[in-house]
């Protein structure tokens, strides 16, 4: 209900990745294939991507609608994450209580929403898949529905994000783990580890095939090129990393990992512990940004704050404060709302404010109408995805780095495009690209400091053609 | 008359798996020049299945075997290993087929001998046929196995030679171990190296294992050391000894260092990755026997690290890799799982793994060079140029010059090559140059006539940018572009504008 509020607020999306998912879900319901070669993208390229989020879209876009579904579905699919994590909060501090206040936690942490509402983000669907992923593989000798579950989940987590070798890790590390700790490994669970990492890495090798070949292991570098992993990393403070995953949250979650690790050493705690050590490695090693490993590093959190919740109202019950219980509780509740649930909301609100405008589409639109086929547009990186989904054109850079050569360099030159003032080296690079129109949105000044492009004074090389309060665009006619 | 019928019922039907994988072996390898064909592509594959061509079409042609290479590094002495053209030839006369055709038979004709000769080795160590079919499978699909086999070489032979040898040695009667020295000292006539690494593992084998047989080592040692020796004497009074390669030659795919073990990560042709890790688990079944085995461990370690200088290794790592990969599957197979569900799911994912390592290696050498566009190319220049022109591109394409009647400033047989390091150095000069003089009279220095730019030397070189030797050729008036395709450029050099 929290997610649906916010994103039925606007028609449009908040992140450019919404449209990259809009316009393949799309493809793939009219053509029942996804796609693979992207004419739009870098100027036409290979795109390898999972499709199974885009499949499921697909397939609630058709009985719904797409404008439904698009809003609808990857809400739907992350708010079951709450349930996941009050399964597992429940399966690790057998508290019934406590695992309702981690399931609570779980469902506002800030970085989370700031990620997913509004979004069309796959993580929608990998992170409720991942953990119940974990669930299955804590109860794997309780029951053998579990087994079942966990190998048919198996087969369909590689195929929606990459990410998801993020579990593989995990299962790995644990079982290094538990052997150096000489705890027994349970043979249900070596087994389950050892048909999950190679059905992963079959399903991998067989969507990214083209990556490994042309690019072996350094295909882990190819995933983030440097310029924007350290972009992402410019903003991060301590006290952004403490508001972003929620205090209650870092503070519960750290003391239940603590008394879980040392006092107790349950192994369930071991593996959420190996989920952190193995996304702390994949941030390393820059497969994926620090924003995104904190989300799963948050989720992480709420889980092991139910044991540091269920300790301590196990130990109140020992004291004289036993019948101040219910206000114990109250004051949980309270701080969770002040210190999760109100960051989340102002985040939710900052992601509808922040939307794609009516007026940034309706340019994008006005040149999918006015502008040829092979049309060559320049806009920021991450703005690609617009030009390709709405206006149809092809965009110069987007966030599609795998199997682009060039990156780091098209990264610099759009840079320049937007900052230098001198024509003669402006002019190059455009030649370099072909460009033939450059879209210059809000975003685009802010993000850049800028208020205007200054070469584009001169009329007989730069002709604004499209121009409302949110975006411009110029032709280039020499 | 009814129980021998049944007797020879009874075996087709023990052996058909092993039937039925001698044939796969023959489709699978088939497939992969069918492929090429179907997609445009030349049906040899690489650069020296040229080399091997040209040189058979040499002594098919004369009758005899040159003295001088006129069109190799624009003139050196004959010092090539004969093994593999001689059997091209011998194969065409046989069969009644061309040059190019019998390229095309002879590898496959080996790959299923290689297969057959590997079963029946297997036979005699064990009697378990689950682990000699798993075995075969494995190999079979294997992307060493695959390269091997399809593309013309003289390593197809090696592997062969060495399976037969070892067969022969492994019999009682000295007649036997006479074939196996025949066997073993025809290998020095397809690769000298192979010959010394093949040496050095009887050795090993013959002291651990089997001592009686050392008089037959040393005898058959001798004989090689014999045919050695009266090569290379030659070699050395005509042209005295041959020049040390000063340069870094590690062969380079596209992805270098030890990635070249992976055929999924790019390796030209590595391992499957599921089958080393099905080795890994045939060498924990060995390792519960301990030191009984010490010449396996001894032959993997040292096939690892040797490797990336002898990329022919990878052919004989492939097949300990294989019989590990064998024993670790039906380790997997028969040992109890806690639950069956996974049990039969991973052996199928395991299984699928390395049908998936085969086939999309298949797929892959149904697009490597030469391409297409690369064929037209040099159709193009053999029109366009004259029997003495020298061309000048990347060392690896030097054989397909020559193929085509012209000569190369560089290729990639080394020995006895007239300044192999000069050249070397010279070609990387030239790639390199950001000064045209430089350029020119290095150019000049190897008579060059002709450039040849494709994909391959673009992207070692330059990327996607127009830099060094590129920018120069697209603006000094001395170089003028004669053909261009998607994927080659040809450029004219003259002297004189």
């Amino acid at each position: 209900m929290f997610r649906i509020f916010f994103v039925f607020q606007t028609n449009n999306f908040s992140s450019d990745i919404a449209y990259f998912n809009i316009r393949h879900t799309k493809y793939i319901a009219e053509n029942y294939f996804p796609l693979i070669y992207d004419e739009f993208s870098y100027g036409g390229k290979d795109v390898l991507y999972p499709p199974l989020f885009n499949y499921l879209l697909a397939f609630f876009g058709s009985v719904l609608g797409f404008e439904l579904a698009l809003k609808l579905i990857p809400e739907f699919l992350i708010s079951l994450l709450v349930i996941i994590v009050f399964l597992i909060s429940k399966q690790i501090s057998k508290s019934e209580t406590a695992a309702l206040a981690s399931a609570l936690l779980s469902g506002f942490i800030p970085l989370l929403i700031r990620e997913t509402v509004n979004k069309i983000s796959a993580y929608s669907l990998l992170l409720p898949l991942m953990f119940y992923m974990f669930y299955c593989y804590i109860r794997l000798h309780e029951h053998k529905k579990y087994v079942i579950q966990f190998v048919i989940l198996s087969f369909l987590l590689p195929l929606v994000d990459p990410n998801s070798f993020i579990f593989l890790l995990t299962l790995v590390f644990f079982s290094v783990i538990l052997t150096t700790e000489s705890i027994q490994v349970s043979m249900i669970r070596k087994e389950a580890t050892f048909f999950a990492v190679f059905l992963g890495l079959l399903i991998n090798f067989i969507i990214y095939k083209k990556a490994f070949l042309q690019h072996g292991f350094g295909i882990v570098k190819e995933s983030i090129p440097l310029p924007i992993f350290e972009l992402l990393f410019r903003n991060i403070s301590v006290i952004a990393l403490v508001y972003f995953i929620g205090i209650v949250t870092l503070v519960l979650g750290v003391i239940g990992l603590y008394y879980g690790l040392f006092k107790e050493r349950r192994v369930s705690v071991l593996l959420v512990s190996s989920l952190m050590l193995s996304v702390m490695f994949v941030v390393t090693i820059k497969f994926i940004d620090f924003p995104t490993g904190l989300i799963f590093i948050g989720v992480a959190l709420s889980i092991l704050s139910s044991l540091t919740i269920k300790r301590f109202f196990t130990y109140l019950q020992l004291t004289k404060f036993n019948n101040l219980k219910n206000i114990f509780y109250f004051l949980l509740v309270l701080l969770i709302i002040l210190f999760s649930i109100i960051p989340s909301i102002n985040v939710a609100n900052d992601n509808i404010k922040n939307v794609f405008s009516n007026d940034e589409i309706k340019a994008l639109e006005w040149l999918k109408t006015r502008s040829s086929k092979d049309s060559v547009v320049l806009s920021r990186f991450d703005e690609g995805y617009l030009i390709s989904s709405i206006a149809q054109r092809k965009n110069v850079m987007d966030n599609n780095f795998l199997l682009s050569d060039d990156v780091e360099e098209r990264f610099n030159d759009v840079e320049i495009l937007y900052t230098n003032p001198f024509k003669a080296r402006v002019l190059e690079l455009i030649r370099k690209y072909g460009i033939n129109y450059i879209y210059l949105s809000e975003k685009t000044r802010e993000y850049y400091g800028i208020k205007e492009l200054v070469y584009t004074e001169d009329k007989t090389c730069f002709d604004l053609v499209y121009e409302n309060e949110k975006a411009k665009i110029y032709k280039v006619i020499c | 008359m009814k129980m021998r019928k049944q007797r020879y019922t009874r075996l087709f039907v023990d052996n058909i798996v092993f039937v039925a994988i001698l044939f796969l072996s023959i489709i699978l390898l088939s497939s992969v020049h069918y492929f090429r064909y179907k997609n445009g592509n030349d049906i040899l594959i690489g650069d020296y299945s040229f080399f091997n061509l040209r040189i058979s079409n040499e002594i098919n042609e004369n009758r005899i075997i040159p003295r001088y290479d006129e069109l190799s590094y624009g003139g050196r002495p004959f010092t090539y290993l004969l093994g593999w053209p001689i059997m091209l030839v011998a194969t065409s006369k046989i069969t009644g087929l061309d040059l190019k055709l019998s390229s095309v038979l002879l590898p496959i004709i080996l790959g299923f001998l290689t297969v057959l000769i590997l079963g029946i080795l297997i036979s005699k160590f064990t009697k378990d046929k689950r682990i000699k079919n798993l075995v075969l499978l494995i190999f079979v699909l294997s992307p060493p196995f695959l390269y091997l086999f399809s593309a013309s070489n003289s390593f197809a032979a090696v592997l062969f030679l060495s399976l037969i040898g070892f067969y022969f040695l492994l019999k009682d009667k000295i007649i036997f171990w006479a074939l196996s020295s025949i066997a073993f000292a025809t290998i020095s006539f397809f690769s000298f190296f192979a010959t010394i690494f093949l040496y050095l593992v009887l050795l090993i084998y013959i002291l651990m294992k089997n001592r009686a047989k050392i008089k037959w080592f040393i005898i058959s040692f001798f004989i090689v050391l014999a045919i050695f020796i009266y090569d290379y004497y030659i070699l050395y009074i005509k042209f005295g000894l041959p020049e040390i390669i000063k340069f870094k030659f590690i062969e380079s795919t596209i992805n270098f260092g030890f990635q070249i073990f992976f055929s999924e990560l790019g390796g030209k042709f590595g391992l499957s990755i599921f089958s080393i890790f099905l080795s890994m688990i045939g060498i924990y079944v060995l390792w519960r026997q301990k030191y009984r085995y010490f010449i396996v461990y001894f032959s993997i370690l040292l096939l690892i690290f040797i490797s990336p200088y002898f990329n022919f290794l990878l052919f004989y790592l492939n097949l300990v890799v294989a019989i590990l990969a064998g024993m670790g599957l039906l380790n997997l197979i028969d040992r109890k799982w806690e639950s069956n569900f996974i049990k039969v799911f991973s052996i199928l994912v395991l299984v699928f793994g390395l049908i998936f390592s085969g086939l999309s290696f298949i797929n892959q050498m149904s697009l490597i060079e030469p391409t297409k566009r690369q064929i037209d190319a040099m159709n193009y220049l053999k029109t366009k140029s004259n029997p003495n022109d020298v061309i000048f591109s990347y060392y690896d394409k030097g054989f397909w010059f020559n193929y085509i009647g012209r000569k190369n400033v560089m290729d990639a047989n080394f020995f006895y090559a007239p300044l192999v390091n000069e050249r070397w150095q010279d070609s990387l000069d030239i790639l390199n140059s950001k000064d045209i003089d430089n350029t020119l009279s290095l150019l000049n220095k190897y008579d060059v006539d002709y450039i040849w730019i494709d994909e391959s030397v673009r992207n070692k070189f330059y990327g996607k940018k127009e830099i060094n030797f590129l920018y120069q050729l697209r603006y000094d008036p001395r170089f003028k572009l004669i053909y261009r395709n998607l994927e080659v450029e040809i450029w004219r050099y003259t002297r004189q504008i």
